[in-house]
């Protein structure tokens, strides 16, 4: 059933192109119609609309790899590798709720996740881990996106890694350059729309070609009846478990959606987590039958190169399927891949101005904050490429990310919700946890050691805090905490030709 | 083929209602820039405007969802009928969104 890939190079560099020119039409359009200072860059002035909330969100999640592991995970594992791939994604999204209510009230001017950890402690080392965690985070999107679509066009087109590379980073830097956050919530939409419209065509599509449902349903039911099950414990236990805890760790303390929670219209924060989780779910679950279908045809991992994750784009371009279904998967990838990378620069570009240009000069003049946060795109596209151009297993880099991010869980939902939490238990909670659970995750399993970074993050803040007997933190504080880019940020940016404030 | 076909369709209805949403949208955010006129209104007035205090944290909705995609994906490993409608739920997360731009624009209006 499955043939030779006849697939020409070029239309690989046209459709990576391609749609990276017709984001930066966008991108331009919005940047001179919504974007006049870096308040409108970082925030969009929290006039986010729901529409665009929803649209964002589904996008953002939706990362190229995870449109693959979809597919990788139910060619692993059946439809219990689907099930505990999908469900909690969704989860994850949606557990933002009671967080971002709750922050949104407690700081309604918020900029960051880590702005909100400044003001609650007043403890440079605790909100120094913060920031490295965040911004390894928005690292760790970056490369794995960048990854996930090296993978889709090397298998389909054959094109070199670091053109592919190249391409990429060039073309969403510099859409991403010129918009900021409202070029990535109307990219993001449009994005939206090109993943799950082609999702449910090139699903049906392969489904057809292979002479429908009910043949590879049978196949799998004579191979292994467990393969239609979403019950079996062997997935739980390979990867489900683990991915579950590190997805909360993945939004909750993750800047990409902390921004989103306070550039969104307050009445809609709720809504829109609720519907991005929610609608994220039928992508992966339709694209979840074409890892399916691979098992069914008897595709072997050897022939996709040893990788899972490339199951899909080997089915894709060796099913014999016309060009047209082929462009749509590939379109379908890439979209998710320019969103996330889009949404994650933007991200950096609130942690930049917030957490750290300002902090370092309070008194830099609108323009040079604009131009700081804008640089900071151009400073992390050339790292992540670095990195990932340079081969390096980047690993340690995973593994430190992962271990921060989940670290700060516990700690930052106990900081929203408790009052009695101090400074140094948030601190010390955060260092313990990494200190004692990395080194079991690397030595011995990464679901033991993921429980242990927990476990010690809950009760070390817990228990020291109890001791400490500090006065109780008062929220209400925070009402008044006056923004660290308030002042200067909503000056407009001059435009060419035009003297700055000051300067006149 | 039939399943292909009637998905294309829809999905074209679908891309250019979603598209016109967009555009629609797009353009009631910049006429309501345009109309905050030359002020740069600071942050403070629109976020203390409504901080979201109608909002509880539970959702009921969220637990439909969960619920649902666990329900599907149990079905699809009972029949193989269902695989064929599983992938138009795809653009029911596109019909999702213009559903969230046209309850944006209606408050508008």
């Amino acid at each position: 059933m499955l043939q030779p890939n006849t697939i020409e190079p070029y239309i690989g560099y046209v459709l990576m192109a391609g749609l990276g020119v017709v984001m930066l039409f966008v991108a331009l359009a919005v940047r001179r119609s919504l974007v006049r200072n870096t308040h409108d860059f970082i925030i969009a002035d929290r006039k986010i609309g729901l529409g665009f909330g929803v649209g964002s969100v589904i996008a953002v999640w939706t990362w190229a790899m995870a449109v693959m592991m979809s597919s990788a995970q139910a060619y692993t594992w059946g439809l219990s590798g689907l099930f505990w791939f999908t469900v909690p994604n969704g989860i994850a999204v949606m557990a933002m709720v009671p967080f971002a209510i709750k922050l949104r009230k407690l700081v309604p001017n918020g900029y960051t996740i880590t702005d909100f950890i400044r003001s609650r402690f007043q403890n440079r080392p605790a909100l120094v881990i913060a920031v490295i965690g965040m911004i390894f985070g928005i690292f760790l999107e970056i490369i794995i996106n960048l990854k996930g679509a090296v993978l889709l066009v090397q298998t389909i087109f054959g094109i070199k890694e670091i053109v592919i590379l190249a391409i990429i980073i060039f073309i969403v830097t510099v859409y991403s350059y010129f918009g900021g956050i409202w070029t990535s919530a109307i990219t993001a939409t449009i994005n939206t729309l090109l993943i799950t419209v082609p999702a449910a065509i090139v699903t049906l599509y392969v489904l057809y070609k292979v002479g429908g449902a009910g043949v590879i349903f049978e196949t799998l039911k004579q191979q292994d009846p467990a393969l239609l099950s979403i019950f079996r414990p062997e997935a739980a236990a390979g990867f489900g478990i683990t991915l579950a805890l590190g997805l909360l760790a993945s939004t909750v303390a993750d800047q990409t959606f902390w921004q989103k929670v306070w550039a969104i219209r307050p009445n809609h924060v709720k809504r829109t987590f609720i519907w991005g989780g929610a609608w994220f779910y039928p992508i992966p679950i339709a694209l979840g039958l074409i890892g399916l279908v691979a098992l069914g045809v008897g595709l072997k991992l050897e022939d996709a190169g040893g990788d899972a994750a490339a199951v899909g784009p080997y089915l894709i371009s060796h099913l014999g399927l016309p060009l047209i279904i082929v462009i749509l998967y590939v379109l379908l990838v890439l979209n998710a891949c320019y969103s996330t990378i889009d949404g994650a620069f933007s991200a950096l570009t609130s942690l930049v101005a917030v957490d750290i240009v300002k902090p370092l000069w309070p008194h830099i003049s609108e323009k040079r904050l604009f131009a700081a946060t804008k640089l900071s795109i151009i400073v992390c596209a050339a790292i992540a490429g670095a990195i990932v151009m340079s081969g390096v297993n980047f690993v340690s880099l995973v593994l430190t990310t992962y271990a921060i991010k989940t670290s700060l869980l516990i700690p930052l939902i106990l900081a929203i919700f408790w009052k009695r939490l101090t400074s140094k238990a948030f601190l010390w909670g955060i260092v313990l946890s990494i200190v004692a659970g990395l080194p079991v995750r690397i030595i011995y399993d990464e679901l033991i050691g993921t429980l242990v970074i927990f476990g010690i993050s809950a009760v070390v803040p817990v228990v020291w805090s109890l001791i400490a007997k500090e006065k109780p933190f008062d929220y209400s504080v925070l009402l008044h905490t006056k923004q660290l880019v308030d002042t200067a940020a909503v000056e407009p940016v001059p435009r060419a030709g035009q003297p700055v404030r000051g300067e006149a | 083929m039939a399943y292909v076909i009637a998905a294309t369709i829809i999905a074209l209805v679908v891309s250019v209602v979603y598209v016109g949403s967009v555009w629609a949208s797009f353009r009631q955010v910049r006429s309501d820039k345009k109309t905050e006129g030359e002020g740069h209104a600071p942050a403070a007035q629109s976020s203390h405007a409504d901080n979201g205090q109608n909002e509880s944290s539970f959702s009921w909705k969220a637990l439909i969802s969960i619920v649902l995609s666990s329900t599907i994906l149990y079905l699809a490993g009972k029949s193989a009928a269902l695989w064929h409608y599983i992938p138009f739920i795809a653009i029911g997360s596109a019909i999702a969104v213009i559903v969230a731009f046209s309850i944006d624009l209606r408050k508008k209006a």
